[in-house]
């Protein structure tokens, strides 16, 4: 059976006032010194590995006085162990890699214990975010067009200045097609602002993030530094050609996206918001970034990957299926952890063969 | 906040950068059907070499805010 742990950090709610939600609390019968230990600043559990309902009913009642709380899912290795059942479906078929069962009902995916706990937000009080884009841009085909039709005129003002004031004659032709191709391919980058989003929810009481690009020199690379509402710097968002990654502060690579998997479905929606703005416009080369058909057009030789058989990319993942051998998900611990997961099935299932999911990815990078 | 004054000054520079920048192109267009004059011709060269200080400027400023 699942166990929920609801924990803490003394916040309030958006709106709400402390010395309010203090009184609410205690009209709602919790001891003076549990109430001071929760306004401590420090992350408090109030109820350890219980059931669902009863965490809900906890977490339900303290929304109403004001306070902020945060429901986390247990998992336990005993479970795990018992969870994992290596199969093999078809005896005509080789299978050079490991294939489980998942089975929401009798069996628990659990969470290898690596820290003890592992934070999975609940998904029912999860809220969606959107990502706005905060820039103002020259229009980029626009930009795009002018700096080829001025590059030409630089080169034919720089040629006639060079070759008749200075005298010089096959230097200034090279020189000027220097300065044309400088024009096209660099000053686009150059002349353009520096991109600025923000992400966040549509109800106030959720956090928002602000991601603001570094200057990259460097074509086809962009970097981007994720911020929090107070300015303070969570993580770095490095975008390459075809792949991004996300590190925090202390932990390296906690999400890492390649368009050739598109990892949409790692359950955070704050990452989906990430991945759909900065990910997925993710540059083949400078072109892509100002036209969409660029992308379109030679997107089309770049290897692409669908979960519609068992034996998708079998050389480096873990498939996990459901009792209809139908692929519920794919694991790669190699070369990053990745997850993904089959698109159109329900929250709770989600949540489950994400557990389910990132314990046996625990397990293979441990 | 700091982050975002920078990134607005970035931004300003680079705006200015480009106003600067069609401005000579313009200028050097007007100037390729006149007879050779340095006055008139050396014009749209300063206007480059200013888009080129703020965009200098900019990259200055947007790597300060990185250290």
């Amino acid at each position: 059976m699942e166990r929920w742990t609801l924990s803490t950090c003394g916040k309030t709610l958006e709106g709400a006032n402390p010395s309010d939600v203090k009184k609410s609390l205690s009209a709602m019968g919790l001891p003076q010194t549990l109430i001071s230990s929760i306004f401590s600043g420090e992350k408090l559990v109030l109820k350890r590995r219980a059931a669902l309902s009863d965490v809900k009913k906890l977490a339900a009642s303290l929304k109403r006085c004001g306070l902020q709380t945060n429901v986390m899912l247990n998992l336990n290795r005993d479970v795990f162990e018992q969870g994992l059942q290596a199969i093999n479906p078809d005896p005509e078929r080789d299978v050079s890699w490991p294939i489980y069962v998942f089975n929401d009902r009798p069996v628990t995916p659990s969470l290898i214990g690596l820290q003890g706990e592992s934070a999975i937000s609940d998904l029912d009080t999860r809220d969606s975010y959107k990502l706005r884009n905060n820039s103002y841009f020259w229009h980029s085909k626009f930009l795009l067009v002018s700096l080829l039709i001025g590059g030409f005129v630089c080169e034919t003002y720089f040629v006639r200045v060079s070759a008749e004031l200075l005298g010089w004659q096959s230097a200034a032709t090279a020189l000027g097609v220097l300065l044309l191709a400088f024009c096209v391919f660099v000053m686009p980058r150059l002349l353009q602002p520096l991109s600025h989003f923000s992400i966040a929810s549509n109800t106030p009481s959720f956090q928002s993030f602000s991601t603001i690009e570094k200057t990259v020199l460097f074509i086809g690379k962009r970097r981007f530094s994720v911020y929090d509402e107070v300015g303070a710097e969570l993580a770095t968002i490095e975008r390459n050609a075809s792949s991004a990654i996300l590190s925090l502060e202390r932990e390296l690579g906690a999400y890492y996206w390649d368009k050739s998997y598109s990892l949409a479905n790692i359950g955070d929606r704050a990452v989906e918001g990430i991945q759909s703005g900065v990910v997925q416009d993710v540059g083949v080369s400078i072109f892509s970034d100002y036209f969409q058909w660029f992308e379109k057009l030679f997107g089309v030789f770049r290897k692409r990957l669908e979960a519609k058989d068992v034996n998708w990319d079998s050389e480096n993942g873990h498939v996990i299926l459901d009792q209809d051998n139908k692929v519920m998900a794919m694991v790669y611990p190699h070369p990053h952890p990745a997850i993904k997961l089959r698109k159109h099935i329900s929250n709770e299932a989600k949540l489950l063969l994400f557990s389910f999911a990132v314990c046996l990815l625990r397990s293979n990078i441990a | 906040m700091e982050q975002f004054s920078k990134l607005i000054i970035v931004t300003r520079l680079r705006l200015l950068a480009t106003v600067f920048f069609f401005l000579g192109v313009i200028l050097a267009y007007r100037s390729s059907f006149n007879e050779m004059d340095v006055n008139q011709t050396l014009l749209p060269a300063l206007f480059f070499v200013l888009s080129f200080i703020l965009v200098s400027l900019s990259l200055y400023f947007a790597s300060k805010r990185e250290a």
